[in-house]
């Protein structure tokens, strides 16, 4: 799967891609995951905190009985903190079989972007852009699509060097 | 349709397994009391089903050579040829080598050894005595005169047979293979009218009469897969019955011609091979769902109880009724569903008698085993786990324990040394202990090896009980010569590092000249714990009562801040390091000094520590959840559970909080 994504930027067969996007907004932008990634999404509770855990892992939390690491989003992609409101979502997702959360300010919708809505991700150095799956129009707004797996992974794997 | 046979192969697998190790465990009671009967026909049924399993599943050098030793153990059952120490060897042999052509057929071992020269001896045993008839090596069946029995059968197939693919009549085609049919009639009686028959059930009947000289056993072997609700009759129509015991000699009847015996034989088999220890195969992984699914009930039961506390009781006697019976009730599920996961003992002592057995006659010592407490049980992940240190436990005692018999003689001793396990209860955990009655732990010598290895020094005044306990550190070994039992002084290491990871604790004791015992001690589970809640900052942490000692609130003049060492705490007479655990953990406290807060003082690798904590909360039973699923492992936390509230509390991990805490120690210094 992973290096399916990595051909994207060459501008491969992107119609084989499912093209359902569950959105949500963090800083006041619109981000989208793929939708079969999501297993559910619940409003924010506090988490219980983790020793020595890196920052961006605010806790674990009980999911019916499963225990679930819950990852805020912000703190990944370094934007400036807010306070949990009652708008605050929890995003439940399975990456390789784990069930991990993150925290993002808003869910918006379901939106079924279709693939030559789709743009590769622009090349913006080395900066993070493995991260990002590509860049969706819909009407004349823009979806930032994450590749999840590629960040909470990623996180997965810092949190085991800290 | 093509039928996936390698499950089944499996489960014989699994089977024939269980069937050897009951074989050997009557074999070696049979060679204590030879007069014993039922383990002779326990041992030849274990050798029948394994002889049937491997001709059903395709492994003929396995069944072949199981049939001579069937042949064997039929005359022996029929006391044509005694059970001496010869055959018993002889048997024991076998039973290996039949261990050995099961690994081959598994695909575990490369080639096979050659069956033919154990055969050959097998066949001369069942030979040996006078009245033997000569016996088929493979499996083929001939009549032989002077030993025919006239049978009648009565077979009624259930009305499923054939659905289940149970074809009745190619059941009387093997029948005809081993017996000369005489008569055989057809019952249609059961044949209903047309507009009511089910053409795909079996109504018919069939009674028939043979002369032959296979046994009953081998009679309704045929019969053995059938669908339970079929009949099979067999009786010996010449006047004769042979009663249930296979080995009963035939008793006269007065002029009864046919005497119904209403078993069902192939049944009747796995029954009574079921009655010790019967096992259900249940795949572990339905188990821990059961299990979590358990846990999860208390979880709500426990959220319904701190509901029910802040609610006005005295209006809802009915919800507190209903709450304090779902509060039993679900522990009483909780007990039986955890008891699905527990094995008798019976399961790890299983493999001692012929351990036992084996190295006695290696090292030339008498020994008899005792065993107590099988019954006792066990998490099935415990038991996997001790049967190693076990091992290692009775050999270092066969070997080092026990003396040799004119040794223990000249002591005064009877000359047979006695080994005894034996499992039990003891508090919330359960206590196996290797004891014998030999020469006991040298202290002298234990103490120069330690202070020759830079264990200890040699002006550290340590009491016997220490001195005992540093046969378990790493490298340490007492034996003058190392032999193939043991003394290469890794055991008693491995032993206590096996216990440990399994959350057990080993102690030996010893009398010089008397004995020396081992005792394990182990929790009886490790799905659930007792635990001690505690507070710190807005975090609940749960620490295992088994590691707890006490708990204790601090005094100010207790309290001191020593330069270089760090925080100590006066106990008594003992000062003992303090570990702050919000400092650990990175949280900020609510109390601001030491007195303000508790003290849990654990034990940990034989040393003891004062946690800091700032409130103790209550003890109760908690369901351990792995952190690992979906993050990953924390130093220093064992796990996390859920609280009655529904939020998440962690679970700490006593040891590697300690050894945390002196790393860093170590890095301040």
């Amino acid at each position: 799967m992973e290096t399916e994504q990595k051909k994207l930027p060459e501008g491969t067969d992107l119609a084989s891609y499912t093209n359902q996007f569950l959105t949500f907004t963090l800083a006041d932008e619109e981000y989208g995951v793929d939708i079969l990634k999501v297993q559910e999404i619940k409003g924010y509770v506090a988490t219980t905190r983790i020793p020595n855990a890196p920052p961006h892992v605010t806790g674990v939390l009980n999911l019916r009985g499963t225990i679930v690491p819950i990852i805020d989003l912000r703190r990944t992609f370094n934007l400036p903190e807010v306070v949990y409101d009652q708008f605050t979502v929890i995003v439940v997702v399975v990456v390789h079989d784990r069930v991990m959360g993150m925290i993002v300010d808003s869910v918006s919708e379901v939106m079924n972007i279709m693939a030559e809505d789709i743009q590769p991700p622009p090349n913006l150095g080395k900066g993070g852009s493995n991260a990002l799956r590509g860049l969706g129009k819909v009407d004349d707004k823009l979806v930032i699509l994450l590749d999840i797996d590629a960040v909470l992974l990623d996180e997965a794997s810092l949190a085991t060097a800290a | 349709m093509s039928i996936d046979i390698s499950s089944f192969r499996q489960a014989f697998f699994e089977e024939s397994a269980e069937q050897l190790d009951e074989f050997e465990s009557s074999l070696l009671q049979l060679e204590r009391d030879p007069s014993d009967r039922e383990l002779l026909n326990c041992i030849f049924r274990c050798a029948h089903s394994i002889k049937g399993g491997s001709a059903t599943f395709g492994f003929p050098e396995v069944a072949s050579f199981t049939h001579s030793l069937e042949t064997l153990l039929d005359e022996v059952r029929n006391s044509r040829v005694v059970i001496d120490s010869t055959l018993s060897r002889l048997l024991l042999e076998s039973l290996d080598h039949m261990r050995i052509l099961i690994s081959v057929s598994k695909g575990e071992v490369e080639s096979a050894p050659d069956s033919a020269g154990l055969i050959a001896r097998l066949v001369d045993a069942s030979k040996t005595s006078p009245k033997a008839s000569p016996v088929p090596v493979i499996v083929e069946e001939q009549s032989v005169p002077g030993s025919e029995e006239l049978y009648q059968l009565d077979f009624k197939p259930g009305q499923d047979s054939i659905r289940r693919g149970n074809d009745p009549l190619r059941m009387l085609e093997d029948l005809r293979g081993i017996a000369e049919v005489t008569r055989i009639s057809c019952d249609k009686s059961g044949i209903p009218p047309m507009e009511e028959m089910d053409p795909e059930a079996c109504y018919i009947a069939w009674s028939l009469t043979m002369i032959t000289t296979a046994n009953e056993a081998e009679l309704v072997e045929p019969f053995e897969f059938i669908a339970g609700d079929s009949v099979v009759n067999l009786t010996v129509s010449d006047g004769f019955f042979r009663g249930a015991n296979f080995a009963t000699p035939s008793v006269p009847e007065d002029d009864a011609p046919v005497v119904a015996s209403k078993r069902k034989p192939a049944q009747e088999a796995a029954t009574t091979s079921a009655k010790d220890g019967g096992t259900i195969k249940v795949s572990s992984e339905k188990l821990d769902k059961l299990i979590n699914l358990v846990g999860e009930l208390i979880i709500s039961q426990s959220m319904l109880n701190s509901v029910t506390e802040e609610l006005d009781t005295t209006k809802l006697v009915g919800l507190t009724e209903a709450v304090s019976h779902m509060e039993r009730s679900s522990r009483e599920l909780q007990e039986q569903v955890m008891g699905l996961r527990l094995l008798q003992i019976k399961m790890a002592f299983g493999r001692f008698p012929r351990l036992v057995h084996d190295l006695a006659s290696v090292c030339n010592k008498k020994i008899e085993l005792r065993l107590s407490g099988e019954e006792t049980e066990l998490d099935k992940n415990l038991i996997e786990a001790i049967g190693d240190p076990l091992t290692h436990l009775v050999r270092n005692s066969i070997d080092h324990g026990l003396e040799p018999a004119e040794e223990r003689l000249n002591a005064g001793k009877p000359g047979v040394g006695v080994l005894s396990l034996s499992a039990y209860h003891e508090g919330g955990s359960i206590t196996i202990e290797v004891a014998d009655d030999g020469r006991g732990l040298n202290v002298e010598r234990i103490l120069a090896k330690a202070i020759d290895r830079g264990l200890v020094s040699a002006d550290d005044n340590l009491t016997d009980e220490q001195i005992y306990q540093l046969i378990f550190q790493p490298g340490f070994s007492t034996a003058e010569q190392v032999t193939d039992l043991s003394g290469r002084g890794v055991g008693m290491d491995i032993v206590n590092q096996a216990i440990a990871a399994i959350g057990g604790s080993v102690k030996v004791t010893s009398v010089p000249g008397k004995g020396c015992s081992t005792r394990i001690r182990l929790p009886l589970t490790m799905a659930i714990l007792e635990g001690q809640s505690m507070a710190v900052a807005d975090n609940v942490y749960i620490i295992p009562l088994t590691s707890i000692i006490e708990c204790i609130r601090p005094r100010q003049e207790d309290v001191h801040d020593i330069a270089q060492t760090g925080e100590v705490v006066r106990v008594r007479e003992e000062f003992l390091p303090v570990l702050r655990m919000h400092r650990a953990f990175g949280v900020e406290p609510k109390i601001s000094e030491p007195w303000d807060g508790s003290m849990v003082l654990v034990e940990c690798e034989g040393r003891k520590i004062a946690i800091l904590v700032d409130e103790l909360l209550g003890q109760s039973q908690v369901v351990i959840k792995s952190l690992e699923t979906n993050y990953q492992k924390v130093e220093g936390i064992a796990g996390a559970t859920i609280l009655g509230d529904g939020r998440v509390a962690l679970i700490i991990d006593v040891p590697g909080l300690v050894r945390g805490f002196e790393g860093q120690k170590k890095k301040a210094a």
